[in-house]
């Protein structure tokens, strides 16, 4: 295993322990230790054994926990704790296929870079992108709205970003499925 | 081209999901900060769409080897826009070891630019392979939806058997008058000076040595020894093979028929080759490097048929089997049919030797030692009880006794030519 190899792998180990057992840091409720253990067990398992289901079941486990902790601790809303654990969560997803890619592949120089320079633009947006729905939210909570209709609107948004993105990927799918099509036919004339 | 939705985005959007999901009934906002760099990574991935556009090539040398020799790939990746990440993976066959480099590599390039990549491969088993099938994933810009390619550059491979130098050369008994490294007693046409005598009526002025007859005051010539060379016919039995698929008694008995003929043909004798088994096809004899190449070209395809007949060996014609050839069969004796050829071809006075190869060199190591030597302690004495008509006959049999079957030759038929 060259050096590369091993600081990847040491990498992608240490953000995996991160994410998994990120809500220890807010509580230490015995139901929320024993949840970042069993994720935290998955995520090792997932990414020693390459199967990405387990990174992603522990992922959702890892959410899970985050908000028990969030909620039994009463801990004020933070954004940077969920942003730099969606960060994390980012970096584990995308870094496990970047890390088959190591195990596997002959990597020729720029590569590294090139995913690394995705990483860091995704982040950056995404920083962006939470610190716009932060002072959103604030902006809406200072509104001083009944709070009935305050949930309403909530699981309305909730269904609509849900919503909107599901159509959104099937749309961005089909076209792109039909463009290749196109393309195929043109080929073969 | 082809892009694809990768699996992660069905993984991305279930996160995405709970995350809002929990943010919803936990009226907390962190949850969908969480969830929040997997939507920008969706979004992102959807936006940001180039095509890129790129040429893939393949070249494959050499494209005839022996086993265990390198084969060069080069990969070749020209690219007309900048290519993001972009993996390749050179499709090996299931025979094929990749010994130097790597069939698969990830790689960017910028817009105009090449990139050739190399890799060397093995084979260790004979055979006639594919290569140049190439198959390619681009990243644009993320993970989540890449273009996938398929190249082929289909390249056949012929991968011959490996041909093992013997350490001494086996005249045959027989020789006939032709051009060949087996030197005659009795003079004509030849290379190898012999003497020299007076002229006579008949010979060539280019022959006439001038310093003799100047010194004798008449004319001498040189005189030559005749050139012979002999007919070497190798009878492969492909009628039983025992052993694994990577490693079996045909593929030893093909490997020494290799050797045998590059040896024969290199002293210039014609060689031959019957295989005989349930379909019977044979290339007659003939001298060169080009009969080399058919002799492997045809036991590149050398394969057992099953089958319950057996041609009769008195079929096969004389130009294939010249009269005094000398006949090397390379059998493992498990089909008693042979037995039958090999009393024919007895009866019809060919000069036999009879390698007999064992399948104890095939076999997969056993646990237990003590039975795998029992087993090749009775196969040996089965072989002795099959073997004595052909020993009480004087045929030379080389009795396999390690991988190489080959290596007894030299004595046994050295031992055979000292008790004639």
């Amino acid at each position: 295993m060259s050096m590369r190899q091993v600081i990847v792998c040491l990498w992608l180990g240490l953000l995996t322990l991160l994410w998994a057992l990120q809500p220890l840091l807010l509580s230490q409720a015995r139901g929320i230790v024993v949840l970042a253990l069993l994720s935290g067990v998955l995520a090792v398992l997932g990414g020693l054994t390459s199967v990405r289901l387990f990174v992603v079941w522990s992922g959702g486990i890892g959410l899970l926990n985050l908000t028990m902790a969030l909620l039994l601790t009463a801990y004020p809303p933070n954004l940077w704790v969920g942003l730099s654990a969606g960060v994390t969560l980012l970096a584990l997803l995308d870094g496990h296929q970047s890390f088959a890619y190591l195990r596997h592949c002959q990597i020729e120089p720029g590569v590294v870079a090139a995913l690394g320079g995705t990483l860091v633009r995704l982040s950056g947006w995404s920083l962006a992108a939470g610190v716009g729905v932060g002072l959103l939210v604030t902006q809406l909570y200072s509104q001083r709205v009944d709070t009935a209709a305050a949930g309403y609107m909530t699981i309305i948004g909730a269904g609509v970003l849900v919503g909107f993105f599901a159509a959104f990927l099937l749309a961005t799918s089909h076209w792109s499925g039909l463009r290749t099509q196109g393309a195929w036919d043109e080929k073969d004339g | 081209m082809q892009r694809r939705n990768a699996a992660l985005n069905y993984y991305y959007f279930i996160l995405l999901l709970l995350g809002v999901l929990l943010s919803t009934v936990s009226r907390r906002l962190e949850p969908v900060c969480a969830v929040l760099p997997l939507a920008v990574a969706l979004l992102y991935s959807r936006v940001a769409q180039a095509t890129p556009r790129f040429t893939v090539s393949c070249h494959v040398t050499p494209q005839r080897a022996f086993e265990d020799d390198r084969i060069t790939v080069a990969v070749t990746i020209k690219a007309e826009t900048a290519l993001p990440p972009t993996e390749i993976w050179h499709m090996l066959p299931p025979e094929a070891t990749c010994v130097t480099g790597s069939n698969r590599f990830l790689l960017t390039l910028r817009p105009g630019t090449e990139r050739t990549l190399q890799h060397e491969v093995m084979f260790t088993q004979r055979g006639k392979y594919t290569l140049g099938r190439l198959y390619g994933r681009v990243h644009t810009p993320t993970h989540l939806q890449p273009w996938l390619l398929e190249s082929n550059h289909d390249q056949v491979c012929s991968v011959y058997p490996r041909i093992a130098p013997l350490p001494r050369h086996l005249p045959p008994l027989h020789t006939h008058a032709s051009f060949g490294s087996y030197v005659s007693r009795s003079a004509g046409e030849g290379l190898e000076f012999a003497g020299v005598r007076q002229y006579s009526s008949g010979d060539r002025l280019r022959r006439v040595h001038w310093r003799t007859s100047l010194v004798r005051q008449q004319l001498y010539v040189n005189d030559y020894y005749c050139e012979r060379n002999a007919d070497v016919v190798i009878l492969l039995d492909t009628l039983v093979s025992v052993g694994t698929e990577r490693d079996n008694t045909l593929d030893v008995a093909v490997r020494a028929a290799a050797s045998l003929a590059a040896h024969y043909l290199y002293r210039k004798d014609r060689v031959g080759l019957i295989n005989y088994g349930g379909v019977c096809t044979w290339v007659p004899p003939a001298i060169g490097q080009f009969q080399l190449y058919r002799l492997l070209d045809a036991l590149l395809e050398t394969r057992t048929h099953f089958s319950y007949l057996t041609k009769d060996i008195a079929l096969i014609p004389p130009r294939v089997m010249p009269p005094g050839a000398l006949v090397l069969v390379l059998t493992t004796l498990l089909d008693a049919r042979l037995e039958t050829a090999l009393h024919d071809l007895l009866g019809r006075a060919f000069q036999l030797v009879l390698f007999v190869l064992s399948p104890v060199y095939v076999m997969p190591p056993s646990r237990r030692p003590r039975q795998a030597e029992a087993t090749a302690r009775l196969w040996r004495l089965e072989m002795d009880l099959r073997l004595h008509p052909f020993r009480r006959l004087g045929i030379p049999i080389v009795l396999q006794e390690s991988a190489d079957p080959l290596r007894g030759l030299y004595p046994t038929i050295a031992g055979a030519r000292r008790g004639q």
